[in-house]
C-alpha cells in the first residue's frame, strides 16, 4: 500500500524528502512511547496480581 | 443531593453547551460540519477518541464490574495498543489520503454501492441502537437515585449533546471532549483518593482485602472460548474487535479523517491508546476499592435506591430481617446470600430484574462523597455519556448525508442545503437514541452489553475492509461474504451461546474474508484493484 504524500506538491523538493522521514520518525517516537506506557502498565498490573492475590 | 452537586451540575451543562454552541464558527459547509476541515491538531483528536472511548457505561458499568468481579476486565482492552498499529501504517493513510467522508465511500470505490450501502446501513444500526444504550446507562441510574421519571433523566443527557452537536459538528464535539476528559480523569482521582481515606486501613492492607477475593486476579492465561475475559480473548478477539471499531465504524473513523494530515492522523490514533489500558485500570480499582470500603462500613442491602424505596414500602418487615441476618453474620458466603435474598425480594416487590451492579458506584458517590466532589462525579458521569453520545451523533448524521441522502436522493445542492439537511439528521438520530434509551433498561451490565451488540456486526464489517484490501476480491464476494460472515456469528451466537462475543469479531472477519475470496475465484475479476490514493 502507498503511504500518500497529502497535501503535498510536486514543487517542494527537498521540503519534501525530509517531511516524509521526520513524520515517520515522531510516528516511531509516539509509537515507542505508547507501547511503553502500555508494558509499564501491564508489568504493574501483573506485580500487584502477584503481590496480593494468594 | 445537596444543592452545591447541582450547581456544579447545572453549572458544568451550561458550560459545555455554550463552549460547544461557540465552537460552530468554521461549521458553515460540510467539510466543516462533518470533518472541522481537516484542521484539528493530532493530540486534540487523540483526546477526543479517548473521550468517546470513556462514556458513562465506563463509569457506572465498568466501576461496578470492578467491584463486582475485580480487574480481570481490563483484558479486554490488550489488544487496543496493537489494533492502533495496524490501522496506522494500514487502514488510517488509506482513508485520510482518500478524502472520503465516511469509510463507506471508500467502499463504492473499491467495491459498488451495494456493499457501501449495506455496510454504512449496519453502522446505522448498530451505533443508533448502541448510543440509546449508552444514554439509558446513566439515565436509569439517575432515575432510581433521583426519583426521577426515566425520561427526565435521559433529557437531562441527551438535550445538551444533542444541542451543542447539531449547532456545533465535529468541531463543538472534540473541544467539548478534551475539556470534559480533565474532568472526568479528575473525578476519577477524587474517589479514589477518597476512599484510600475512608477505608479504615492502610492501602496495601486494602489491596490484601481485595486481594484475598481475587479481584486483582488480572491475567488468566487459560484458553477458553467460552470465558471472555482471558489474556487470549483479549488478545486476539480484542485485537479484531478494536480494528472493526476504530478501522471501520464511523464514529471512529470520522475523528482521524479531521486530522490535519495523515501524520497528525496515525499519531491521534496512537495517543487515543496511550492511556486506554492504564485508565481502565483505574476504572476497574476504583470498583475494587469500593468493595473493600464496604468491607469495612455497611452497605445497603439493596444498592439500587428506588428498589430499596419500594422493598422498604411493601415488605418492610422482611426486609428488616435480611438487614438483621447480614448484620448477624460477617462471613462472605452467608452474606452473598443475605443479598441473593433480598434482590430477590426486589424482583418480587417491583416485578423488574433486580441488578445491582450499575448502581454500586453512584450509591456510593451518593453516600460518601463529600459535597462538593458528588457533583463533580455526577457531572464527570454525565460528561461521558455526552462525550461518547456526541461522537455517535456526528457518525450517524454523517453516514446518512453522505452515504444515503447524497448518494441516492440528492447529488447535488449548495452546501447550505446538505447542512440543514445534516443538523436534521443529527436531531432525528438523537431523538431516537433517546427513545432507545428508554426502552434499554435493566440489561445487566451495560459495558458488556453494548459490545455484545457491537461484535455482532463488527467483525463482519471489519472482513469487507479487509477484503478491500486484497485485490483479487470482487464486489460481489464482498456483498455475500458480508452475508456469509453475519450468518455465521448469528450461527454461533444461537447456535453455541456459550462462546464468548469476543470471538465473534474473528469468526466475522475470517468468514467474510474466506468466503468473500472464494466466490471473487469463482467470479468477475475485480473492476479495480485496492484504490491508489489521489495526491492531492
Amino acid at each position: 500500500m502507498t503511504e500518500p504524500t497529502t497535501g503535498q506538491t510536486t514543487g517542494q523538493t527537498t521540503g519534501q524528502t525530509t517531511a516524509p522521514d521526520d513524520a515517520g520518525r515522531r510516528f516511531r517516537r509516539t509509537l515507542a512511547s505508547v507501547m511503553t506506557v502500555q508494558v509499564v502498565t501491564l508489568v504493574l498490573l501483573w506485580l500487584l496480581q502477584r503481590a496480593y492475590t494468594p | 443531593m445537596h444543592p452545591l452537586n447541582w450547581v456544579i451540575v447545572v453549572g458544568w451543562l451550561a458550560y459545555v453547551v455554550v463552549h460547544g454552541i461557540r465552537k460552530s464558527s468554521g461549521t458553515k459547509e460540510i467539510e466543516g460540519y462533518f470533518l472541522a476541515n481537516r484542521s484539528l491538531p493530532w493530540w486534540a483528536v487523540g483526546l477526543s477518541v479517548m473521550a468517546t472511548q470513556l462514556s458513562a457505561v465506563t463509569m457506572i458499568g465498568t466501576t461496578g464490574q470492578g467491584a463486582t468481579d475485580g480487574m480481570r476486565f481490563v483484558q479486554f482492552y490488550f489488544g487496543l495498543p496493537i489494533a492502533m498499529v495496524i490501522l496506522g501504517v494500514t487502514l488510517v493513510p488509506f482513508l485520510h489520503g482518500a478524502r472520503v467522508y465516511t469509510a463507506y465511500e471508500y467502499l463504492e470505490r473499491r467495491f459498488d454501492a451495494r456493499t457501501r450501502s449495506l455496510t454504512a446501513f449496519l453502522f446505522l444500526i448498530s451505533r443508533a441502537m448502541s448510543c440509546g444504550t449508552i444514554i439509558s446507562a446513566p439515565a436509569v441510574v439517575f432515575s432510581a437515585v433521583f426519583g426521577w421519571n426515566v425520561w427526565w433523566s435521559v433529557a437531562l443527557i441527551g438535550v445538551p449533546a444533542i444541542l451543542y452537536t447539531m449547532i456545533g459538528g465535529v468541531q463543538a464535539v472534540t473541544w467539548v471532549d478534551v475539556k470534559q476528559m480533565f474532568l472526568i480523569v479528575g473525578a476519577l482521582i477524587a474517589v479514589v483518593v477518597t476512599l484510600l481515606i475512608k477505608i479504615p486501613v492502610s492501602p496495601s492492607e486494602a489491596l490484601h482485602v481485595a486481594g484475598a477475593t481475587g479481584r486483582l486476579r488480572v491475567f488468566d492465561f487459560s484458553f477458553s472460548l467460552t470465558n471472555t475475559y482471558t489474556f487470549w480473548s483479549g488478545l486476539i478477539g480484542g485485537t479484531f474487535l478494536m480494528l472493526s471499531y476504530f478501522g471501520t465504524d464511523q464514529s471512529q473513523v470520522q475523528r482521524y479523517l479531521s486530522a490535519k494530515s495523515v501524520p497528525e492522523a496515525r499519531n491521534s490514533l496512537l495517543i487515543s491508546a496511550y492511556w486506554k489500558i492504564p485508565l481502565q485500570a483505574l476504572v476497574l480499582l476504583v470498583g475494587v476499592l469500593v468493595f473493600v470500603f464496604y468491607q469495612y462500613h455497611k452497605p445497603p442491602l439493596l444498592f439500587n435506591p428506588a428498589h430499596e424505596r419500594a422493598v422498604l414500602a411493601a415488605a418492610p418487615a422482611e426486609y428488616a430481617a435480611l438487614n438483621r441476618r447480614w448484620d448477624s453474620n460477617a462471613a462472605p458466603a452467608a452474606r452473598d446470600s443475605v443479598r441473593a435474598e433480598a434482590l430477590a425480594l426486589a424482583t418480587r416487590v417491583t416485578g423488574e430484574p433486580s441488578k445491582d451492579v450499575n448502581y454500586i458506584i453512584p450509591r456510593f458517590v451518593i453516600d460518601n462523597l463529600p459535597i462538593g466532589l458528588a457533583g463533580v462525579f455526577i457531572a464527570a458521569v454525565i460528561a461521558a455519556a455526552m462525550n461518547a453520545i456526541s461522537g455517535e451523533l456526528t457518525s450517524l448524521s454523517t453516514a446518512t448525508v453522505i452515504d444515503f441522502y447524497k448518494r441516492w436522493i440528492r447529488a447535488e445542492a449548495p452546501d447550505k442545503h446538505f447542512l440543514i439537511v445534516s443538523r436534521s439528521a443529527t436531531a432525528v438520530w438523537g431523538v431516537f437514541a433517546c427513545v432507545v434509551a428508554t426502552f434499554a433498561v435493566n440489561l445487566g451490565s451495560l459495558i458488556e452489553v453494548v459490545n455484545r451488540f457491537g461484535s455482532f456486526f463488527y467483525g463482519s464489517i471489519l472482513g469487507v475492509f479487509l477484503l478491500a484490501m486484497i485485490p483479487r476480491a470482487n464486489a460481489l464476494g464482498a456483498f455475500l461474504g458480508l452475508f456469509a460472515g453475519m450468518f455465521a456469528v448469528g450461527a454461533v451466537n444461537f447456535g453455541a451461546p456459550s462462546v464468548s462475543f469476543l470471538w465473534h469479531n474473528v469468526i466475522g472477519a475470517v468468514t467474510v474474508v474466506v468466503v468473500g475470496l472464494l466466490i471473487s475465484a469463482i467470479g468477475r475479476a475485480p473492476r479495480s484493484g485496492p484504490a491508489r490514493v489521489v495526491e492531492a
